[in-house]
């Protein structure tokens, strides 16, 4: 079809360059390949009076391969390795149809600094598409690395990363004495830099972040009554904000962060109900016999998203984000879904689907209201976007519960480094 | 089973029917046993009297008879005894054979039992295979249930699908009444282009023939003005000679009126003859430098018309540079497929949600390897723009005509990307 198309619009062309002497051959081209983008990432040359071990360019690689949208060549392919502006040679670099090149070098500059420089090439044009210069400590290299990783892909694909986000994840253990300690950790979004915020003898459920990614709230499961906390992470002061009668839970964060939707039984039955942080009052959102939890803010703070066994099976409801609202189901499909929350730009839910096979990480597409599975395994829990929408992560159950990055299209997974222990629940949120 | 309990109801009584029979000759066994021990008791009894007894004759002769006769009596009743022991034997014997047969059909009878027994243990087992048949019938049913439920939301699912596939053909047909309709509009747009075409021409011959027209009623002005001036002239001519005339009137009537002033005349008229002479002198003096000049003019306009011949020259070459360039453009368009394969195949394309459109001009060596490729048109996505000139750049050299006399026309040329509609 566009071959029939180009062609009348050559001919179309053709006939207006008689009539014009100076018109010019015009092709259209509306296909490419879809593939990752080939780039070298070369070794960073280190200066001799620098001893330590630091981790460098392998960031930048494992971050950009991740993504699923680069094709980051292996080192041992590389012609040369070099590390100034005047060694490169562009030919050897286009020989082996590389279309972008990092090159890299890192110097003393005193006793605990150190001064990392960074240049992105455009191969087939040979110029420079940016240079930077950073000072790093020891302690702050993986984040310079993460700020080079993210500037590459930003000026590649024109779009926002998720190298510089945060996760908090679940995660409990038996000590030595015998008791399961639950706590509530923070870490980069590739599980570096991990630190515990939090330690308890009772489960710690639903961690949400605040939008402005400064505090989290979750629920702590009670021997009577599960409670909701506000923790900030950088301080660790945290207080309760929600105990009501019954259960408090699945605790989830405004887009503005003025409110908290949660579950709370207070009338038997679990129901979604609202917060104002300010004032501490609430309003039902639902009110039926039967169970209605994990609610989800829709980005524009319009909506929300919860699970209810109201139908056949657990499934997902949406309902206006006030009183006295109708209630709509939305997923169709499937034995159960369940986990429900938004993509960024909203026209999606990442949700745990059953289609018969277990559970397994989907998206819903709201408006043709499809499923597609993306995990490959089918004993999936937590299921979350990140921050810029492009990439995926999930718990992995079963005996060994770990976290998994994914990208969207499903194709490039890999395990995220966590605290030992089971991981029972994760959040996604940028950097603060 | 109703049938069943009748049997065993039958069974039961014949097994009744055979205890009697024993009894019965239980009881006749004993009553023998009975009878031969008190015979043989009598036998002793009775001699025994006789030893005792020493009294008359008649008395013994009575005696004896009365002992005859109870010997008689005796006999007989021995005889009647063994009448009926024989009687008894009989009976035994039949009731033996009654027996031997009862014993017959008890165990034709047990047999029977047996195999019912076996039957219905087999029924049994039977019925519970069927149980379980049954029980697997209806985990089955439940199964196929479950199954038809399964089917029920696939149905819907399909249904749905089917509807989905439905819109999708709706929206194929409409696409293709689209494609339809823009051909349409194409081949209109190509008559229309036809048509103004013609409408050019027309007009250019219009304006052709106006220029004719034009330069026909220029000619006829300029004869109109030449007429005129010669008419002017003739006028001027036919005045002046009728001046002379009238001067030669007044002089001839001068001179008859001045017959005094002859010879002053006469001076006079010399000299105004030589004036005129002079004057005749300057007239062709003048009609020289006249004819001098057209014969310049002449030359002029043998130089323009070669001037003109020159320029026609040049638009000639032209055309058939014009021409050279079309068929250059057209071999061209033979390659334009490889080109595009080519490119796009090197074309990574960026996973973005915006539609975007880069132009960019090309410019090539002779064997195809890609100079040059800038943008003259850009998306707005720096990301973007770069994309489509690495994906040139990789692509190059491109597949152009091997034939380098099309090379002047082909150097340039541009894409046009747009991001696939996903």
């Amino acid at each position: 079809m566009p071959n029939a198309a180009s062609k009348i619009l050559l001919m179309i062309i053709l006939l207006l360059a008689g009539a014009h002497v100076h018109a010019v051959v015009t092709i259209e081209i509306d296909q490419g390949v879809k593939r990752g983008i080939p780039i070298a990432i070369v070794p960073f040359g280190i200066s001799d009076d620098i001893d330590q071990e630091l981790e460098l360019d392998e960031v930048i690689r494992s971050d950009l391969s991740r993504t699923g949208r680069f094709d980051v060549l292996n080192v041992d392919k590389f012609l040369q390795s070099p590390t100034k502006v005047e060694d490169v040679d562009f030919a050897d670099w286009k020989l082996i149809s590389v279309d972008y090149l990092v090159i890299g070098s890192i110097e003393r500059v005193d006793e605990s600094n150190f001064r990392i420089e960074t240049r992105l090439f455009n191969v087939f044009n040979e110029k420079q598409i940016f240079g930077s210069q950073f000072i790093a400590t020891t302690s702050s290299d993986r984040k310079v690395m993460h700020q080079i990783a993210n500037e590459v892909y930003e000026r590649i694909t024109g779009t926002k990363s998720s190298f510089h986000t945060r996760i908090a994840y679940t995660v409990a253990s038996v000590t030595s004495e015998n008791k399961t300690e639950h706590r509530l950790v923070v870490a980069d979004y590739d599980g570096k830099n991990a630190t515990v915020i939090l330690k308890t003898d009772s489960p710690i459920l639903s961690p949400s972040w605040s939008p402005d990614s400064e505090k989290i709230t979750y629920s702590i499961l009670g021997r009577d009554q599960s409670k909701i906390w506000v923790q900030e992470v950088s301080s660790g002061n945290r207080q309760i904000v929600a105990e009501f009668k019954g259960q408090n839970r699945s605790p989830s964060w405004s887009p503005d962060g003025t409110r908290l939707a949660f579950a709370n039984s207070r009338d038997g039955n679990s129901d979604i109900f609202i917060l104002t942080l300010a004032t501490r009052e609430i309003i039902q959102l639902t009110t039926d016999r039967q169970i209605d939890t994990e609610p989800a803010w829709s980005p524009d703070a319009d909506y929300i998203v919860f699970t209810s066994n109201r139908g056949k099976g657990a499934q997902i409801y949406k309902v206006r984000a006030k009183e006295n609202q109708q209630i709509e189901r939305l997923t169709i499909y499937g034995k159960s879904n369940s986990r429900a929350s938004y993509s960024p730009t909203g026209k999606q839910l990442i949700l745990i689907t059953d289609q018969g096979t277990g559970n397994q990480v989907g998206i819903f597409d709201i408006e043709s209201k499809s499923i597609s599975v993306v995990s490959s395994t089918s004993i999936d829990d937590s299921a979350v976007y990140s921050p810029n929408g492009e990439m995926l992560m999930y718990v992995v159950e079963g005996r060994d519960r770990h976290i998994k990055i994914l990208s969207p299209d499903g194709r490039i997974q890999s395990r995220v480094e966590t605290l030992e222990g089971a991981v029972n629940q994760v959040a996604w949120s940028w950097d603060s | 089973m109703p049938d069943r309990t009748h049997k065993s109801f039958g069974i039961k009584s014949a097994f009744l029917a055979v205890g009697v029979h024993a009894a019965i000759a239980l009881a006749v066994g004993v009553n023998i046993i009975f009878e031969n021990v008190l015979d043989s008791s009598a036998t002793s009894s009775s001699v025994q009297p006789i030893q005792a007894r020493a009294v008359t004759e008649e008395a013994i002769n009575a005696e004896l008879e009365l002992i005859r006769q109870r010997e008689e009596q005796e006999r007989l009743r021995i005889l009647e005894q063994n009448k009926q022991l024989e009687q008894t034997r009989k009976e035994q014997q039949e009731a033996e054979q009654q027996l031997a047969l009862i014993e017959a059909r008890r165990e034709a009878e047990e047999k029977r039992i047996r195999e019912a027994e076996q039957a219905r243990l087999a029924q049994e087992d039977e019925l519970r295979a069927l149980e379980d048949v049954k029980k697997r019938q209806q985990e089955d049913l439940a199964a196929i249930e479950k199954e038809q439920s399964l089917i029920q939301t696939e149905i819907e699912k399909l249904e749905l699908e089917k509807q989905e596939r439905a819109k999708a053909t709706e929206e194929l047909e409409n696409l293709q009444k689209e494609k339809i309709r823009l051909k349409q509009e194409l081949e209109q747009l190509e008559i229309a282009k036809r048509e103004r075409l013609q409408v050019e021409e027309l007009r250019r011959e219009q304006q052709r023939k106006e220029e004719e027209r034009r330069l026909a009623a220029a000619e006829l002005e300029k004869k109109e003005k030449e007429r005129l001036a010669a008419a002017k002239l003739e006028k001027e001519r036919k005045e002046k000679e009728r001046l002379a005339a009238a001067k030669l009137e007044k002089e001839r009537k001068e001179k008859e009126r001045l017959a005094a002033a002859k010879l002053e005349k006469e001076r006079k008229e010399k000299e105004r003859l030589a004036a005129i002479e002079k004057k005749k002198q300057q007239e062709r003096e003048a009609q020289e430098k006249k004819r001098k000049a057209e014969q310049a003019r002449l030359a002029e306009l043998a130089k323009a018309q070669e001037v003109e011949r020159k320029k026609e020259e040049e638009v000639r070459q032209q055309r058939i540079a014009e021409q050279q360039r079309k068929k250059a453009i057209s071999e061209f368009s033979e390659y334009i497929p490889a080109i595009r394969n080519k490119v796009k195949n090197e074309w990574t394309v960026l996973d973005v949600s915006e539609s975007f459109k880069t132009t960019v001009l090309v410019k090539i060596d002779v064997s195809g390897e890609v100079k040059s490729a800038t943008v003259t048109n850009s998306s707005g996505s720096d990301e973007f723009d770069r994309s489509v000139t690495i994906a040139i750049l990789k692509a190059s050299p491109l597949p152009i005509p091997p034939d380098p006399e099309f090379y002047n026309y082909i150097q340039e040329f541009q894409f046009s990307f747009s991001n696939p509609s996903s």
